[in-house]
């Protein structure tokens, strides 16, 4: 792509969910990067203390307390970038939601909520930021999708779902801009589980509080992969070699995959706590105890780093080389035959 | 493959119930079991098509419901369910089909169009498989069988939104196949995934494209899309493509997504617009059904029509009988590379 990204130093960034998990690891790690921020949240008092936390180390900062999954609320985003810093070099619609339950169990009104952010809400925030990044230079937009992009779930079936169409909302934007020769890249992120407050926050429809299945990685790998394609346009990016896995795995052997999570998926995403009475979820509101923290923090091992995501991120021309490689392991293997015949007979 | 434990029974033995029953993929589906001797519950949003529709088939002694809803609202479907049991005691297969499309950028067209949209397609096929699964659950088991596209694996410009919603009926299905697996369920799940066909969906979309909207090549018969979703009705399957062309989009965009993004937007932009003007007066069905326009199978999209497709009946063979195709050809294939033995001629 013949976009041209500047470096983070220079960028205006907007993160969505910029209070928790992915998005807080991502705005700390761009502020401490140099990067002006504008950060969006539900929750108006969490956004003001990350941005004091900010501001004393010198970060220029705008906060906006917004609901991604209100069309005016993502105006009101664009708009306050536009008015404090003159323009966006990178949106990054990172806002998402879960429930756990088997969709039987969940009602379709709690369904349809987390479809208005986990959709919707990359919806609204993508258009918004075509409008004014478009016409003005260019830069980057950034989705989260999952590695449930690629391959649903038991006992999360919409989170997959909402996913999936993210991933085919993204592909049809980035041919469509690319066909206008827009200035923008245009990255889906695929991360596997990754701890955060995501358990948390998550509806919980289950018997037993929710829980993610390993391998499971840390949050700034998410962040290290978004901010490398706000400054080199991707594709596309998995994080974590697992998503890697599930996808390929669930495509090339769907049957094999649906009784492997079968015999996985159900107990790996409970853990062993009974489910709780007084459980608060931030699936129609923000859980404001529950603010500000970037992970969960695991009894299970946590991966720091993922091998696969840090090569694939900078290997542009990886997959080619070794499709070109084998090509001519092919084409000098079937010259040979006539020769091998020859010699033996 | 799927669950060979589950057993479905015969279309003629069979209570069906077929939403998006007046138009296209529906209509051929739902002449198709009538002929079949199945009985039938047929949705669809327009009243009167409905009724002419189940008195075309009464005239045939066929026994038919019929019920006006809209599957995006969770009450209609329902009142679909409770006239089932009303009228037949049972249902055996639920064909989630009703669909529609919009043709436009995502930056064009308007929010509430993209909504409705993924109000049927998507909510349509969430309330319509969860009633189905209420009454399997109660009266043996059966068949859910949602319609997908071949756009459920790859996205299409100009057709966003569509495609955003076929990802996620085939996510959704996916995750509701593998619960009722671990419950043990005798209901088949299948999400099939027809490549273009030539029935009036682009007539009934929104379009927001300067020209008419049509649909690429090679464009698939709606009777072989009937067949096909006929035949898991009988035969439990995870998912069936119609139509080559759907299965090799479906490959090679897991392989090569780049190269197809560049084919996509070098053809596609092209191969969906017809060079007709598009009509200020112009209606469609997004929003409400185009009562001008019911009651028709097959569009013609002034293209070639493809009546039948060796993989997608290759799809519906029974694992014995594919392995001996496979094995066939592979063998075949392996014949052929082996050069011929050397023919030593005497003088």
């Amino acid at each position: 792509m013949a976009v041209q990204l500047r470096k983070i130093d220079e960028q205006v960034l907007v993160i969505t969910g910029a209070t928790s998990g992915i998005g807080l690891t991502t705005a700390r790690m761009a502020a401490e990067q140099g990067a002006k921020l504008v950060l969006a949240a539900r929750n108006g008092e969490a956004l003001d203390t990350l941005a004091s936390e900010l501001r004393r180390k010198g970060t220029q900062v705008c906060t906006v307390a917004a609901d991604v999954g209100v069309p005016a609320d993502v105006e009101r985003i664009g708009q306050a970038a536009m008015e404090r810093f003159g323009r966006i070099d990178t949106w990054i619609n990172n806002a998402g939601i879960s429930i756990f339950g088997r969709n039987e169990d969940v009602p379709v009104e709690d369904m349809q909520r987390l479809f208005q952010t986990n959709y919707w809400g990359v919806v609204h925030g993508s258009l918004e930021a075509v409008k004014h990044m478009k016409t003005r230079g260019g830069g980057a937009i950034i989705n989260l999708g999952s590695e449930l992009s690629e391959r649903s779930v038991p006992l999360q079936g919409m989170y997959a779902a909402s996913k999936h169409a993210v991933k085919a909302f993204t592909d049809a934007l980035r041919m469509e801009l690319e066909k206008e020769k827009a200035p923008l890249s245009v990255t889906l992120i695929k991360p596997a589980a990754i701890d955060t407050m995501f358990a948390v926050h998550a509806r919980n429809y289950m018997d037993k509080e929710p829980a993610l299945p390993p391998p499971i990685y840390a949050p700034e790998i998410v962040a290290n992969a978004i901010l490398y394609a706000a400054q080199h346009p991707k594709r596309d990016v998995f994080v974590g070699g697992a998503a890697k896995a599930i996808s390929s795995s669930g495509f090339a052997a769907p049957r094999v995959m649906d009784k492997f999570m079968n015999a996985s998926m159900f107990k790996q995403q409970k853990s062993g706590l009974p489910r709780s009475p007084n459980r608060r979820d931030a699936l129609y509101e923000p859980d404001p105890r529950n603010e500000l923290r970037q992970r969960q923090g695991m009894p299970n091992h946590v991966a720091e780093s993922s091998a696969y995501t840090a090569v694939t991120l900078r290997s542009h021309k990886i997959a080619p080389v070794l499709l070109g490689l084998g090509g001519l392991l092919a084409a000098w293997t079937l010259a040979r035959r006539p020769a091998l015949r020859k010699a033996f007979g | 493959m799927a669950s060979k434990a589950i057993k479905l029974k015969k279309l003629n033995e069979q209570v069906i119930v077929l939403t998006g029953a007046t138009s296209g993929i529906g209509l051929a589906t739902a002449r198709m079991a009538a002929e079949a001797g199945a009985r039938l519950v047929l949705v669809a949003r327009e009243a009167d098509a409905l009724d002419a529709l189940a008195h075309e088939m009464r005239q045939r002694g066929v026994e038919v419901a019929t019920v006006a809803a809209d599957v995006g609202v969770q009450d209609e479907v329902a009142k679909i369910g409770r006239t089932a049991v009303e009228r037949f005691g049972r249902v055996d297969t639920w064909i989630n089909n009703a669909g529609i499309g919009t043709f436009g950028t995502l930056e064009e067209v308007k929010l509430e169009d993209m909504q409705r949209l993924m109000q049927t397609n998507l909510w349509g096929v969430v309330n319509g498989s969860l009633e189905a699964v209420k009454l399997f659950k109660a009266h043996g088991g059966g068949a859910l069988i949602n319609v997908g596209s071949e756009a459920s694996d790859r996205s299409i410009p100009l057709q966003g939104t569509y495609a955003a919603s076929k990802h996620a009926v085939r996510a959704f299905t996916e995750s509701l196949r593998m619960e009722l697996e671990k419950d043990k369920a005798p209901i088949s799940v299948t999400l099939i995934k027809p490549a273009a066909i030539a029935t009036p969906f682009p007539m009934h979309a929104k379009n927001y494209m300067e020209n008419e909207p049509t649909l690429p090549s090679p464009l698939y018969s709606p009777e072989l899309a009937a067949r096909t979703i006929l035949h898991a009705a009988e035969v439990p399957e995870r998912d069936l493509f119609v139509g080559g062309q759907a299965k090799l989009a479906s490959v090679l965009s897991q392989i090569l997504p780049r190269t197809i993004d560049r084919f996509m937007r070098a053809a596609v932009f092209k191969q969906q617009q017809t060079d007709q003007p598009s009509s200020p007066a112009r209606r469609d069905a997004l929003h409400a059904p185009d009562a001008r326009r019911e009651l028709r199978q097959r569009a013609d999209l002034g293209k070639k029509i493809t009546e039948t497709s060796p993989y997608t009946s290759f799809q519906m063979q029974s694992t014995a009988t594919k392995t001996v195709l496979l094995g066939g050809a592979l063998l075949a294939a392996w014949a052929l590379t082996r050069k011929p033995a050397r023919r030593v001629w005497h003088a």
